[in-house]
């Protein structure tokens, strides 16, 4: 199992007190903790370390290379904005730590140098890494996305498969949200939502809409990409020498001087799709955004389901929302109860009505992890039979509710 | 009906943490908390009698079809009605329902009193789930009745 550890990292102080530091990244991982946390930071910095694994096993660079002083200050952090966030100065107690184990590669930063020690690759499946970002509704919310000069490197390759995505609707699909559908006007370059009664471009849209049109689109193209493409010949491994003409390309890409390094990471992407990928690593931040409770879970079941596609598919989510962290539990109790079943069509049918097969999680594979802004500390919340523990910040702040409430009550009550 | 019978209240105690326990009647108790149905914390070290509703103030043959909840605490200030439950699911609304049903009985027998704080709790130890806002029942409930309720309690603060 994937594994990182982080220690001073922005608002990371403490990492995760327990098992030396290293938090397991199962299939489906939920991070929840207030907003300057550290969940999202975590969550790139997961993406980030994904990426140089794959690129390393990918020959997109050696273990030479990226072991030259400030690579990951100057080459990887500025892809999600969070360079500053790294502390190389002061006592060696308070500067960054960063250790990821992979199946291909460990990985380490000390002292604004990383180092990268090879593993047995033949465990090692080489995936599709996407971040979806926060920010996508903007994408969804402008006319012509193409033309803004966006700051951030991650949302520019997210609206570059966003763009991809698009192309590839050939006809029009159902939303998982209200039972309405997307179809893409290829001449006028414009999403429209449909129901039976109206029709409306996606930038007039709810910001509901504009929130999950990005985020499902993407994770629905990506996860079909990498499926078919192992189904089919395409998908084939590269012969030797094809390899060794991809990694001299790639090499030429990487000493180019004229090339931007937003420019070389575009390039690098368009070669590599040479390379089959045989599992989709999808980070979604804050699902739930802009969504109603009900919907929240039909994205949620979507996201899991193409999670569930290919066995080393994997989907880290960030949240603040009550009703994800449910949807799980529920998810992963369903998926214990299945196994209780054995040839009971009727009670399987029952199951099946709740929660199809595909929408389950297994417990074992699935991780809640809780941020603490106060000490910069993680948490791993209790699961039982992957229902998780009421004891966690999102449940204490509804009860926060209650007890304000009471509070309010009791001042009325001595005021009489 | 005397909800301030004496041979239904146990002797007044004032550690700062007991439990309460289900039985014939409840009870209270310092030993083995994993048994304690609702945990009281009474930090300010106030003596605390607890009143058996169920069984003793009300026995299990009188008043037949009214509900009734396990038991009542009291001190000078405060008087804390609690129904103890040990279901892990469809239990709440009935819980409430009992509350509710001895929070009549005591109006109709002892008006207010002179308790400053009035409020009334359901306790389940095998439910610790995820919280419901209960802000429309507990602002009807104080308005009809003048008690405060809580009815998603594991622990008891006097």
């Amino acid at each position: 199992m994937t594994k990182i550890r982080v220690k001073n990292f922005g608002p990371i102080k403490l990492g995760f007190p327990e098992q030396g530091g290293w938090m397991d990244i199962p299939k489906f991982c939920v991070f929840i903790g207030n907003q300057g946390s550290g969940k999202s930071t975590l969550a790139k910095l997961y993406s980030t370390f994904t990426w140089i694994e794959k690129a390393l096993v990918r020959g997109d660079f050696n273990e030479k290379w990226l072991g030259r002083k400030n690579k990951l200050l100057n080459q990887f952090l500025p892809y999600h904005r969070i360079a500053e966030y790294l502390v190389d100065s002061g006592e060696i107690s308070d500067q960054t730590e960063i250790d990821y184990e992979g199946d291909a590669f460990s990985i380490s930063y000390r002292e604004s140098f990383l180092t990268a020690i090879p593993k047995n690759e033949s465990t090692y499946k080489l995936p599709q890494v996407m971040y979806v970002p926060a920010e996508r509704n903007f994408i969804a919310y402008v006319k012509s996305p193409k033309e803004l000069k966006l700051s951030s490197e991650s949302l520019k390759e997210f609206l570059t498969e966003f763009e991809n995505a698009k192309q590839d609707l050939k006809s029009s699909i159902k939303l998982p949200v209200n039972g309405v559908d997307l179809d893409y006007d290829r001449l006028n370059d414009v999403m429209n939502i449909r129901t039976s009664s109206y029709k409306i471009g996606l930038t007039d849209s709810s910001s509901g809409f504009q929130s999950i049109v990005p985020m499902f689109l993407v994770s629905r193209f990506l996860t079909h990409k990498v499926k078919e493409s192992l189904l089919s010949d395409v998908g084939e491994p590269m012969s030797p020498k094809e390899l060794s003409r991809f990694r001299k390309a790639i090499a030429e890409i990487f000493t180019n001087k004229s090339l931007k390094e937003d420019q070389k990471r575009a390039a690098i992407q368009v070669l590599s799709e040479k390379f089959n990928k045989s599992a989709f690593i999808n980070t979604v931040e804050e699902p739930e955004q802009n969504l109603f409770p009900t919907s929240q879970w039909e994205m949620l079941k979507s996201l899991v389901s193409y999670a569930n596609e290919l066995p080393d598919n994997k989907l880290l989510i960030t949240t603040h929302s009550p009703y994800i962290l449910n949807w799980f539990s529920i998810s992963g109790l369903a998926f214990e109860i299945s196994k209780k079943l054995d040839e009971n069509e009727e009670l399987k049918n029952k199951l099946n009505r709740l929660l199809l097969a595909k929408e389950r999680v297994d417990p074992s594979s699935l991780a809640f992890y809780e941020f603490s802004e106060v000490d910069g500390s993680i948490r791993k919340l209790n699961t039982t039979e992957g229902v998780v523990s009421g004891n966690n910040f999102l449940n204490d702040y509804l009860r926060e509710s209650n007890v304000m409430l009471d509070e309010l009550l009791e001042i009325e009550e001595l005021a009489v | 009906m005397d909800f301030h019978n004496p041979s239904c209240q146990e002797a007044p105690r004032s550690e700062p943490k007991f439990g309460i326990c289900d039985g014939a009647i409840a009870y209270s108790s310092l030993i083995n908390p994993t048994s304690w149905i609702a945990e009281v914390r009474n930090q300010s070290g106030l003596p605390v009698t607890l009143t058996a509703i169920d069984g003793c103030v009300i026995l299990r043959h009188e008043l037949p079809g009214i509900r009734r909840c396990d038991c009542m605490l009291t001190t000078g200030d405060h008087l804390y009605l609690v129904e103890l439950k040990e279901e892990k699911s469809g239990w709440k609304n009935g819980a409430i329902a009992q509350l509710l049903s001895t929070i009549q009985l005591y109006s109709d027998t002892n008006g207010r009193g002179d308790f400053k704080h009035r409020k009334a709790f359901t306790c389940n130890r095998k439910s610790r789930r995820f919280q419901e806002i209960d802000h429309e029942l507990n602002r009807k409930v104080f308005r009809k009745y003048g008690f405060r309720i809580d009815a998603q309690a594991t622990i008891v603060v006097i």
